[in-house]
């Protein structure tokens, strides 16, 4: 518990003091009731020169109780994401580093919101949880992707 | 169970020590007694179970189980002790109820109130532990309610080894409200003699139960009573708890042969003089991110809190910054 109380105070200082890398990234970062930090909300920056850009993107974190021995759980919620390594229902994240068998509990929460930044700039087809975008991105069609994405970002219109 | 108490009873003659409404009952008889109650009890359960299931059928039966236990047991012992008759068993070894001090009958208010705490208290006390225990996930209350089933448990054996050495209440609750067991009738002195020398066994089983509890359980108490004493005086704040976590602590703390935590010598790095030929940028311990506690390092010569180190290890062999190899018992501390 330690951990995500100091985890909790860096963030905040991070967030806070400006010019830091964060700051084209992270929106919002903070536990959803101070009291628990079990659990936590997050809301990042789609990068520039992805279909993403422009448009906020939220997540919800779970910290277990053994953190950081084990990796935080991060799922794309409440919007529905479209990406080929999200499932598009649940928010699932495919991203070797929240798995038990990849993580390091050297790694933090900023560290786990760069690497989901790095998955949107690249996505990668060959582990898909969204076929459908992993199709679309095989065959190299870029216009199809960005079309698809921002179709759904904005509501379905 | 329909014999009433004789008439003749109802008034103490006298209130001297040595001339008692009648002589108290030995634990033996009581035992004996208890024991038939039980069984009765559990008749009259299945019973009931069967009638339920025949009416209700078996999906409520078995949901049930525990209420039906309840009516069985109010049915039974109210429509004996309440009734003012006696139970199977107190007939089985002529048993009466008398007061503490053996010199009046037993109230009536004090027989509904044992039936009902008799029938409802188990449950009512198992209900109270899970709620504190499931309260919340913190291990703080858990631990709490640990430590009121300890010290239950300590009071149920407390109260058993009084029984074997005075054989005078048998059940905590008969105890609480001073239900004593006296013979219903005169005993001549060869009963008398009889009855002593079986007293005496279970003097023997209090003597061999008290060796028990103490060996068993002392040490432990003593031991958590200090803890709570201890912590009661620094764990002000959660941010207190170093790194290593409240949990790794606590199931330390219950196993017996490891020396008191607060026994052993810590290295705090956040004493600047200690091992000083470690620089300031590389006191902070990445997995707790404090100024590390005992610290130690992994055979590619990174450096962690000794707790953090072996509990990352325990789950996965290799160094957290760089992945190499190192098993828990390659780290070493730093001394
Ligand atoms: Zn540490
Ligand atoms: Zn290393």
């Amino acid at each position: 518990m330690s951990r995500i109380v100091k985890e909790y105070k860096k963030i905040k200082k991070v967030l806070e003091g400006h010019g830091e890398a964060f700051e084209n990234l992270i929106v919002q970062l903070a536990p959803v009731n101070e009291y628990d930090l079990l659990s936590w909300k997050a809301t990042i920056r789609g990068p520039s020169d992805t279909p993403y850009n422009g448009f906020s993107i939220g997540l919800t974190i779970k910290i277990p109780s053994d953190y950081p021995i084990s990796p935080p759980m991060v799922k794309f919620e409440p919007y529905k994401m479209p990406h080929c390594n999200v499932n598009f229902q649940t928010g699932e994240i495919c991203l070797d580093i929240l798995t038990r068998q990849h993580w390091s509990p050297a790694w933090d929460l900023l560290h786990v919101l760069k690497a989901i930044e790095q998955l949107l700039q690249e996505p990668v087809p060959e582990s898909p949880l969204n076929v459908d975008i992993a199709n679309i991105l095989k065959e190299g069609d870029r216009t199809a992707y960005t079309g698809l994405v921002r179709y759904y970002f904005c509501g379905g219109t | 169970m329909t014999s009433r108490s004789d008439p003749r009873e109802m008034k103490p003659p006298d209130y001297d020590q040595s001339t008692l409404l009648l002589p108290f009952a030995d634990a033996p008889s009581i035992v004996q007694a208890h024991q038939k109650d039980k069984q009765t009890e559990a008749i009259l359960s299945v019973k009931l179970e069967r009638f339920f299931r025949s009416l209700k059928g078996q999906l409520f039966t078995n949901a049930c189980t525990e209420e039906i236990s309840i009516v069985a047991k109010l049915m039974y012992f109210g429509l004996t002790t309440l009734a003012g008759s006696k139970t199977l068993g107190e007939e089985y070894v002529d048993l009466v109820y008398v007061s503490r001090t053996g010199k009046e009958l037993v109230k009536r208010y004090k027989k509904l109130l044992f039936v009902l705490s008799y029938a409802l208290g188990p449950l009512v006390v198992s209900r109270i532990l899970r709620r504190w225990g499931s309260g919340s996930d913190d291990s703080d209350s858990k631990d709490k309610t640990y430590s009121y089933r300890r010290i239950l448990d300590i009071f149920l054996n407390v109260h058993l080894v009084l029984f074997y050495f005075s054989g005078s209440y048998y059940d905590v609750i008969k105890r609480i409200l001073g239900m004593r067991y006296a013979i219903g009738h005169k005993v001549n002195p060869n009963e008398a003699k009889f009855r002593t020398s079986n007293s005496n066994t279970y003097k023997f089983l209090g003597h061999i139960l008290l060796l028990k509890v103490a060996s068993e359980k002392l040490p432990a108490t003593l031991q958590y009573l200090k803890k709570l004493l201890v912590s009661e005086g620094t764990d002000s704040a959660n941010d207190m708890k170093v790194c290593g976590g409240n949990g790794v602590d606590a199931s330390h703390y219950y196993i017996k042969g490891i020396p008191d935590e607060s026994r052993l010598s810590h290295i705090d790095l956040s004493d600047k003089s200690q091992l000083p030929f470690i620089p300031e940028v590389s006191r902070t311990c990445i997995l707790c991110l404090n100024l590390m506690v005992d610290p130690s390092c992994t055979p590619c010569g990174h450096l962690f809190c000794w707790n953090c180190i072996v509990s990352w290890c325990k789950e996965r062999a290799e160094c957290p910054l760089c992945r190499q190899k190192s098993h828990p018992q390659q780290v070493l501390s730093i001394r």
